[in-house]
């Protein structure tokens, strides 16, 4: 079991931000959460310290229903990038979607470790950390 | 008489003879030995015969009978001086008497005879002749002119056989008669001569002596020219009639009233091909066994019994007659059998006339056929369910069925003509034109037509017939035509339930989407929230929590809200429609949105000529003009001055609204499939709550409407709203 140093959280529900802040922290998984309403702005600070691996997340909690930008979106964009990093990021899709059809969509992204549905639990929090 | 009688009778001078009753001459007064030329002595020797028979031809037997009958008796001779005694036979007991009366002159006899008399010597030379014959001879003739003439030797007799007459009579003493064509005689028809016959019945008989020698040649002419003639006549017809007969251009077959064939004429002996050399004359229609099978005998009898005629048809196999003739086909022969008067014997004859009647029976059959085929035809096109016609190429009508006349509506003769008699067919049109034409064209033609008075959909075949007819074939594809209307409507109604459906389904996978992803997420951070504050001791997080549930709660209320807005607008298809103008509207929303719109300074433009009005709820049309201004505002460019340019027009049928502004604009390649969507929001705008779009779409959409948008960012964006006009 290892701590994480950095999660990020990428929602555009300021109250799931607030619960996935808490429930990581309580479940004591991982030390920073750092959460972005704007998939874009997750983006930008990838690129931004791409090569400053101790500034770059461990692990993304990634929501798929966002305005402006989604999900899908930002995996779009992760995927022209990602293997630049100089740092292997565990990203998780975590959204309110129970729908079948994204998530065979998330298993076309091989980068993505996951997909977990809302509500976060600590039983959820536990996985993140085995992965 | 007694013999008182006889005695004075004999004694007297009246000339008597006595004979028994065998005819033997008992004995003769002088007198009568005179005129009989008795020799003396020897009376009982003489017989009667001898005396008169002879000489007369008048036999004993003879005369006796003639007395016994009750007649008088009489027999003339001539004397020895040539004066003539009338001898009467008187029966007296077992007696007969002769009583002798000298009669007229000889001479004045032979002068005044009704017939023309010559006296020849036995040679042949001209002795005495009457006036009479005179005349027949006439005052030229050779016999008064030359010296000498002898009529044996005359070669014109000769050659008409009046000589041979005197020749026949000098061998055998006994007289002949003959018909003669003595001669010609010349009468003048107008200018020129004719000659005309004239015929004699001759008759040259001889004279004798009493050694019964032949003194004399008598030669008795009498005129027989007009029944020769009338014979002639008679016979003429009789052989024209007999060549008729036996060229008649039918059978002539004569029976005896035995039933015995007495005549058949050629026509029907070529007919049989009768076997030359069979015994046709021993033919009798009573017993021939082929007669017989075919009944000839019952009509024979019913003929000769009945005295009518009788007539029958019949179909005879010859093949069965094998003894008069090698015919053999089957004919149907018409017979006629009647009865006639044999004009000798008075006896009934029959007389069969034969005609063969095949051609005229296979003709009349062949009629007969072709008349019943024609009705079985009729009959037939009667029975089918589909209107048939034959007509002349004019429209005359021959033959109608049933069907067809019902279909026309009227009775229908044959010879009318349909131009004129049914009601329909009196109006030109175009339907009308066409089926002259095809009446007129040599190749067939198909067309239908629909018939507003019967309500009638008719399918017609026209097709020319060889004979310069056309038949015309009617179907009623009215039914038909009507099924086809309703499965295209039915069709249509399929296709209309599958689009709803397909949208209904599209609403659906939209509503497991939104609930996905707009309801669900609320509700997991309730879940969430709800095991933070259960797992949380402090009581200050505790209610952290609790005042996090109810700004989830607010949120969920407010999406919730939303949705049931928006499946009211779906459920609500038959929401009341208006007739609404463009602009009415737009400038109500615009009151309503004044303050909205003075603040950002948005310019609104309209060119909403083209189509200004259109039906669809008032509310609707609202929301969508409220939404499109919004729209306008909210993403309006912060350094532009506003603008939104609304225009109408009618395009294919329908009408389309289009609402173009100069705000920010949208990437359609990011965003162009989320444009509408529930809770899509693409702006970092705190406004967007991204509803407005997606009710706006609903609305049209609930309408039989659509929406899209052309946009680009930075260069405004378009939103083109197309509505169904019904």
């Amino acid at each position: 079991m290892q701590l994480l140093n950095l999660i990020f959280i990428v929602d555009d529900d300021p109250i799931h931000q607030q619960i996935a802040n808490l429930m990581i922290k309580r479940q004591g998984i991982g030390e920073k959460v750092k959460a972005f309403s704007e998939a874009q702005d997750a983006l930008n600070y990838l690129r931004e310290y791409i090569y400053e691996p101790d500034l770059l997340p461990d692990l993304i909690l990634l929501d798929l229903n966002m305005p402006v930008m989604d999900g899908w979106d930002f995996l779009n964009d992760y995927a022209g990038f990602y293997e630049k990093l100089p740092k292997k990021i565990g990203i998780f899709v975590l959204t309110s979607s129970i729908d079948d059809s994204d998530r065979k969509k998330v298993d076309d992204y091989a980068f993505v470790k996951g997909y977990l549905t809302k509500p976060l639990s600590s039983e959820i929090i536990n996985k993140l950390q085995e992965e | 008489m007694n013999d008182a009688i006889i005695n004075k009778a004999l004694a007297s001078f009246v000339p008597a003879l006595l004979l028994d009753l065998n005819g033997n001459l008992l004995s003769a007064n002088d007198r009568a030995r005179g005129l009989v030329q008795l020799p003396g002595g020897n009376a009982g020797k003489v017989h009667y015969d001898h005396l008169f028979g002879e000489r007369t031809g008048i036999y004993w037997g003879g005369l006796l009978a003639t007395l016994q009958n009750g007649l008088k008796a009489c027999i003339e001779i001539a004397g020895p001086g040539g004066q003539w005694t009338a001898w009467q036979l008187l029966a007296h007991d077992e007696y007969f008497v002769l009583l002798g009366q000298e009669t007229a002159q000889p001479d004045k006899l032979f002068t005044h005879l009704p017939l023309g008399i010559q006296q020849f010597s036995v040679e042949g030379f001209p002795v005495k002749s009457n006036a009479l014959q005179k005349d027949i001879w006439g005052p030229h003739h050779p016999i008064f002119i030359q010296p000498g003439y002898n009529i044996l030797r005359d070669p014109v007799y000769r050659q008409i056989g009046l000589s041979q007459l005197f020749d026949d009579v000098l061998v055998t003493g006994r007289s002949v008669k003959k018909e003669i064509l003595l001669r010609y005689q010349e009468f003048a028809v107008g200018d020129s001569v004719r000659l005309s016959p004239c015929y004699y019945e001759a008759t040259v008989f001889p004279a004798f002596n009493q050694q019964r020698q032949i003194t004399d040649l008598y030669l008795l002419l009498k005129e027989c020219t007009a029944q020769k003639l009338t014979l002639m006549g008679l016979e003429k017809s009789a052989r024209l009639l007999d060549s008729v007969v036996e060229h008649l251009p039918i059978g002539y077959v004569q029976f005896d009233h035995h039933g015995f064939m007495r005549r058949i004429n050629h026509t029907h002996r070529e007919f049989l091909k009768i076997r030359p050399g069979c015994h046709e004359e021993g033919y009798n229609i009573m017993s021939d066994p082929f007669a017989r099978m075919y009944g000839f005998n019952e009509m024979f009898m019913t003929v000769v019994t009945e005295n009518r005629m009788i007539r029958k048809e019949i179909e005879v196999d010859f093949s069965a007659e094998n003894t008069y003739t090698d015919f053999s086909e089957v004919r149907w022969m018409d017979y006629t059998l009647f009865p006639l008067q044999d004009p000798i014997d008075k006896k009934t004859i029959v007389v069969a006339l034969i005609n063969d009647i095949t051609d005229k029976k296979l003709e009349h059959y062949m009629r007969n056929e072709l008349q019943r085929n024609t009705e079985q035809l009729h009959l037939f096109f009667d029975a089918v369910d589909m209107g048939y016609a034959t007509l002349e190429r004019d429209g005359r009508v021959n033959f109608m069925n049933r069907k067809a006349a019902q279909m026309a509506g009227v009775e229908i003769q044959p010879g009318c003509n349909i131009f004129e008699v049914i009601p329909a067919f009196r109006t030109p049109s175009p339907f009308l034109d066409r089926l002259a034409r095809a009446l007129k064209s040599t190749v067939s033609a198909s067309f239908s037509s629909y018939f507003y008075g019967m309500d009638k959909w008719y399918d017609f075949l026209v097709t020319p017939m060889r004979d310069n007819t056309v038949s015309v074939f009617i179907r009623d594809i009215t039914g038909s035509r009507k099924l086809q209307k309703e499965l295209h409507r039915a069709n249509s109604q399929l296709s209309k339930l599958n689009r709803n459906l397909l949208n209904q389904n599209q609403q659906l996978e939209d509503f497991a989407h939104i609930t996905s992803h707009n309801l669900r997420a609320p509700i997991a951070n309730l879940k969430a929230l709800m095991q933070l504050h259960n797992h949380s001791e402090k009581e200050k997080e505790r209610e952290e929590y609790l005042g996090m549930l109810e700004s989830v709660i607010n949120k969920t209320d407010e999406t919730l809200n939303d949705l049931v807005n928006v499946v009211q607008i779906r459920k609500e298809t038959d929401i009341r429609q208006e007739l609404l103008s463009f602009e009415t509207r737009l400038q109500y929303v615009s009151n309503v949105l004044m303050q909205d719109i003075n603040q950002s300074g948005l310019q609104i433009t309209i060119d909403l000529e083209e189509s200004p009005l259109v039906r669809f709820p008032r509310i609707y049309l609202d929301s969508i003009l409220q939404n499109l201004i919004t729209n306008a505002i909210r993403y309006r460019m912060p350094e532009k001055v506003p603008t939104l340019h609304f225009s109408s027009r009618k395009e294919n049928g329908m009408i389309t609204l289009t609402a173009e502004d100069n705000g920010m604009g949208i990437d359609m390649n990011r965003f162009g499939s989320k444009l509408f969507g529930f809770r899509k929001t693409f702006h970092k705008n705190p406004d967007a709550k991204g509803i407005g779009l997606f009710i706006t779409k609903t609305q049209v959409e609930a309408m039989g409407g659509s929406i899209s948008a052309e946009s680009a960012p930075g260069r405004g964006t378009k939103f083109i709203i197309t509505f169904k006009t019904e």
